[in-house]
């Protein structure tokens, strides 16, 4: 009887297993195996888990890469503008590393025509890793281990959740596949909103910006640069965001202004010498970064303004070319010293 | 390594049974042991390689004392006491060297630093483990075992990270008789059972549990009375089940072995009494408390006084060993007052006699039994709160906001932080149907949770579940579906809250 037991035991433990496993593997809502089966749609909205596999298994010829402001851009807004096809790999906070980690996956098997790259200057100045191997990450979607595939394979909410979820979505008639990642739906844009979300820093007396910051940024210059020189076949489209003047001042009272204008022109001075590199710069444009309305706190702003920006990609209004640079982020700079000396009293009279 | 884990349960766990029985399948007796012990340093060592020089290093010690006596009973106190100061040496740099630090900073104004040593899993089992064997063995009581005998003992990985606190005249026998050795249909497939039963514990009501208490135990300012009493008893349930499913599953790890491991709960909450808890909670430290410390300083044979210092001697010990911090301390301490006033009150109050009771009906035995055995319930959920917090402050400020006597629906709160992937999509369907009601069902899920927790840790036993009990196809599956939901609950679990000790 107990022998008969253990065999029941193990036949139908295992059996029950595998069959979850091939339930997951066809679905397979983390995009690790392939791209959507067919008659799903392709349901992309939890960068940590999706990104690296719609990055290893999707077919496309363009990549939008950045961090959580870049969240809210359509890819069909690039599709239509660019005539690619385009999807994210999106990091929040991400570091200079953790973008060129999704791009050279990204080439592994691609042949990319365009990169759309969301530079923030904070990922200029970040340490120089990648943070997917992280404790707290789903290592074992980023890693090319079977064995370690169980935790996928073998997760109650994989499959009580997003598998579901994915067909749910799927089964909608309206289901935008281009809105991977986007949250902007979920939030509210006003200058009350920002203002209620901003943690205005103490004043620092300490200047955080020297040797080691510079040759930080230098450095990270230096990879965006082997990455446009490696791929001459690719166009990149690098673009800063346009942050509030909320953002320009916690950056100043930390005093960290310095290093990250020093950021923003060694980038441009580097980046613009190449003929494949396009650099776009909307940190200066006042009517949005003077304008609260537009943002929900101190940095993520409207989908309207992501909108506005792929318009502006297809032109030539806000490019920043070996010519021009120099004084574009003159500008910037006059216009950071305005922000954060006179602009910013309409909001903090006390000071 | 943890036995809640893919890496346990598909490769570790196989490679060692396979080892195991193959190599005893062809009478490579010695070979099989030395093949365990080897399993064994990998499990310990899976997280960090340095815990190995450890642990080898406290067997080389003990084993070295023991080999010390062989024919040298004269050395006996010698070797006690050293085996009682490197032993508590081991542990006293390891666990207290800190909070030893801390005190005398704080007591002398001193500027000390501290080390931030890193402590080595299970470290305070296996060295009360090897301090028992080295006592029993100046003693008389022990003799000097082979160096495999005596490493198959301390380093068996089902008890070795967490207990239960093993005795070598338990193990070592079981080791050294042949007959063991061989595969019994019978101690395997209780041993599946059993560690099913464990895993379903740990993984499905422990962790589900723990969301509540960890949520409530970050917001102690905000909680209402109603909301501090779920959270303290949610608490109590978490550890329950965290702690006992963990035995259940080394205890049936070990006779998947065939290797008997004994017991460490008998349904504690059932207890009548602090002193009954004490002998149904964590079994194997109290055997160790009163076989080593308890009855040397001379038990309950010296009158009430003696008896009652004897206690919390025991009890601040038992607080400091499950943690170098005055919370720790102060639960023992409370559970030390406990089980004293039961012992002062059965001096006044002797318990009743059989007859006397037999006038009694039965209802009012049952009452008076339940009104006990929720009073001790009360009492062990009220000192846990200690043991859960991260001081002694937060400790007093948990019973502050448990007895202010407000209610603001804190409850919804907590449950609104919770979700169960099991419960998603009937959750969803709330949500479209019902969404007036989304609160409110979710708080009636996490008091069901609740409900169901008392239910299983007021019920039977895992042994009583077992034990003799018909393995049926329809208990396979019962078994199967347990084991199935267990594992596709591994990822993302919390880790046993023993390991801390």
């Amino acid at each position: 009887m107990e022998k008969k037991f253990i065999k029941r035991f193990l036949i139908q433990s295992l059996s029950l297993l595998l069959l979850i496993g091939a339930v997951v593997v066809f679905a397979d809502p983390f995009y690790h195996y392939h791209a959507p089966a067919a008659g799903l749609k392709a349901v992309v909205y939890k960068a940590e888990y999706q990104c690296i596999g719609t990055i290893r298994n999707f077919r496309y010829d363009g990549l939008l890469l950045g961090s959580s402001v870049a969240e809210n851009y359509n890819n069909r807004w690039f599709d239509e503008a660019f005539g690619c096809t385009t999807i994210k790999g999106i990091k929040s906070s991400a570091t200079t590393m953790d973008l060129l980690y999704y791009l050279e996956e990204a080439y592994q098997n691609h042949e990319l025509g365009y990169v759309f790259y969301n530079l923030d200057l904070f990922a200029l100045k970040a340490e120089q890793k990648h943070h997917f191997a992280d404790e707290g990450m789903p290592v074992y979607l980023y890693n090319h281990m079977i064995l370690d595939d169980v935790s996928y394979l073998f997760n109650k909410g994989v499959l009580f959740e997003y598998i579901p979820y994915q067909l749910a979505s799927s089964l909608k008639q309206d289901y935008d596949e281009g809105a991977s990642y986007n949250w902007a739906q979920y939030k509210t844009f006003s200058e009350a909103d920002a203002l209620l979300h901003y943690e205005r820093p103490p004043v620092s007396a300490a200047r955080d910006f020297g040797e080691e910051e510079r040759q930080l940024i230098d450095a990270n210059v230096a990879l965006l640069v082997q990455m446009a020189e490696s791929h001459p076949e690719t166009e990149f489209y690098f673009f800063y965001p346009p942050y509030s003047l909320l953002w320009w001042d916690s950056v100043n009272r930390e005093g960290r202004t310095e290093a990250y204008l020093y950021a923003a022109e060694r980038a441009a001075k580097a980046l613009t010498a190449y003929s494949n590199v396009h650099l776009y710069s909307f940190l200066a444009e006042e009517d949005i970064v003077c304008n609260l309305n537009l943002y929900m706190d101190s940095m993520h702003f409207s989908a309207d303004v992501n909108r506005w920006i792929v318009e502006q990609l297809k032109g030539s209004g806000y490019l920043l070319t070996e010519e021009n640079y120099k004084e574009e982020m003159a500008r910037l700079g006059a216009l950071v010293e305005r922000m954060t000396e006179s602009d910013i009293k309409k909001y903090f009279p006390q000071d | 390594m943890l036995f809640n884990s893919y890496i346990f349960i598909f490769l570790f766990l196989p490679i060692s049974l396979l080892g195991w029985y193959g190599l005893n399948r062809i009478k490579k007796y010695r070979t099989a042991q030395i093949f365990l012990i080897a399993m064994s340093l990998w499990f310990y060592a899976y997280f960090n390689s340095y815990y190995l020089a450890v642990i080898l290093g406290s067997c080389a010690i003990n084993y070295l004392l023991s080999l010390m006596l062989d024919g040298k009973p004269a050395l006996r106190k010698v070797v006690l006491a050293a085996g009682c100061v490197v032993n508590l040496g081991i542990l006293g740099v390891f666990k207290y060297y800190d909070f030893c630090v801390e005190n005398l900073n704080a007591v002398f104004h001193a500027g000390f630093t501290g080390k931030n040593i890193l402590l080595p899993l299970g470290i305070s089992f296996f060295t009360f483990q090897q301090l028992s064997f080295v006592i029993d063995r100046c003693r008389g009581k022990a003799p000097h075992y082979g160096l495999t005998d005596y490493l198959s003992f301390v380093t068996f990985f089902p008890q070795l990270i967490a207990g239960p606190i093993v005795l070598h005249t338990e193990i070592i026998p079981q080791f050294q008789d042949l007959d063991k050795r061989k595969w019994n249909g019978k101690d395997f497939a209780y041993g599946i059972c059993y560690f099913v039963f464990g895993l379903s514990k740990k993984v499905l009501l422990a962790d589900t549990l723990a969301g509540i208490v960890n949520y409530g135990f970050s917001e102690i300012a905000k909680l209402d009375t109603p909301a501090a009493v779920m959270v303290a008893v949610s608490f109590a349930l978490e550890l329950y089940f965290d702690f006992s499913g963990y035995c259940d599953m080394a205890i049936g790890i070990g006779r998947m072995f065939g290797i008997k491991i004994p017991d460490n709960f008998d349904a504690p909450y059932k207890s009548v009494s602090v002193k009954e808890f004490w002998r149904r909670w964590h079994m194997t430290l109290g055997r160790f408390f009163t076989q080593y410390v308890y009855i040397p300083l001379g038990g309950s044979r010296k009158g009430t006084l003696r008896t009652v210092v004897n206690t919390m001697v025991v009890f601040l010990l038992s607080g400091l060993w499950h943690g170098a911090d005055y919370s720790f301390v102060l639960w023992g301490f409370l559970h030390g007052l406990g089980v004293s006033a039961n012992v002062i009150w059965r001096r006044f109050v002797p318990a009743p006699k059989k007859e006397t009771e037999q006038g009694k009906s039965g209802f009012l035995k049952r009452l008076r039994r339940f009104a006990c055995q929720a009073a001790t319930f009360g009492f062990v959920c009220l000192a846990f709160v200690f043991f859960r917090s991260d001081s002694v402050a937060d400790g007093f400020l948990f019973l502050k906001r448990l007895f202010s006597g407000d209610s603001y629906h804190f409850i919804k709160y907590i449950a609104d932080e919770l979700s169960y992937a099991e419960l998603y999509v009937p959750t969803k369907i709330m949500t479209m149907v019902f969404p007036a009601f989304l609160r409110e069902y979710r708080m009636y899920v996490c008091l069901a949770i609740l409900f169901v927790s008392m239910l299983l840790a007021f019920g039977r036993t895992t042994k009583e579940r077992l034990e003799n009990r018909m393995l049926t196809a329809a208990f396979s599956w019962k078994m199967t579906l347990l084991f199935v939901w267990s594992v596709i609950s591994l990822t993302g679990v919390s880790t046993f809250l023993y390991f801390n000790f």
